[in-house]
């Protein structure tokens, strides 16, 4: 198959995608502390999770008004992951300022990956939603 | 692996610009081994302002009706 731009860029974004799994999670693969990859998958999954709602928000619009139309169910479920994505993402920084200010323990070692997990749940199911409204 | 694909297709639809700024919060962090106090409240603003769920899927002028985003 030829490599078109469109597929290229997919691969990019599939290489960082993987790239900041392994960086993040497999100890030993570079000498980031636990509390830069915190910071950088906390900072990376908003820039995630905010395209994939711009996205989400533009398809629904193109479909409103049509036999297309996004339901009121699918829409709370997004609501619904996206809000407990953004209350883990604040409630993780505020731990990680309270630990900095001395004021917190230490925070999870797996903080970055229950992050990921979340925000990877908001971008499945608005796929998912897409597939079944399209 | 499936869901990074559906992730990377999601990205696509915004592409470069959301891939360029994950990258660049990549090669900020690699190898650091403390992030200032100052970082974290600015992330914590980003996070804060993030917008409301339906801000995101509303138009200007309002396709979203207000019983819809407030059911009882």
């Amino acid at each position: 198959m030829k490599p078109t731009a469109r597929n290229r860029t997919l691969s990019t974004c599939l290489l960082l995608l993987l790239c900041l799994g392994a960086w993040v999670w497999l100890p030993g693969c570079s000498t980031t502390s636990p509390e830069a990859a915190t910071y950088a998958t906390i900072d990376s999954s908003r820039v995630l999770v905010t395209s994939a709602l711009r996205a989400w928000g533009d398809y629904c619009r193109s479909v409103e008004g049509t036999d297309r139309r996004v339901p009121l169910s699918v829409h709370l479920k997004v609501q619904e992951a996206y809000s407990l994505y953004r209350q883990a993402a604040l409630a993780a920084v505020d731990s990680a300022m309270a630990w900095q200010a001395g004021t917190g323990p230490e925070p999870a070692q797996d903080t970055g990956r229950q992050l990921s997990v979340l925000a990877g749940n908001v971008v499945a199911i608005i796929a998912a939603a897409k597939e079944s409204t399209q | 692996m499936n869901t990074a694909i559906l992730i990377a297709q999601l990205v696509l639809q915004y592409g470069v610009p959301a891939a360029n700024s994950i990258a660049a919060i990549i090669s900020r962090y690699r190898g650091a081994e403390h992030v200032p106090i100052e970082e974290w409240r600015a992330l914590r603003e980003r996070l804060a302002d993030l917008p409301d769920y339906w801000e995101f899927v509303d138009a200007p002028g309002g396709n979203v009706p207000t019983a819809a985003k407030n059911p009882a």
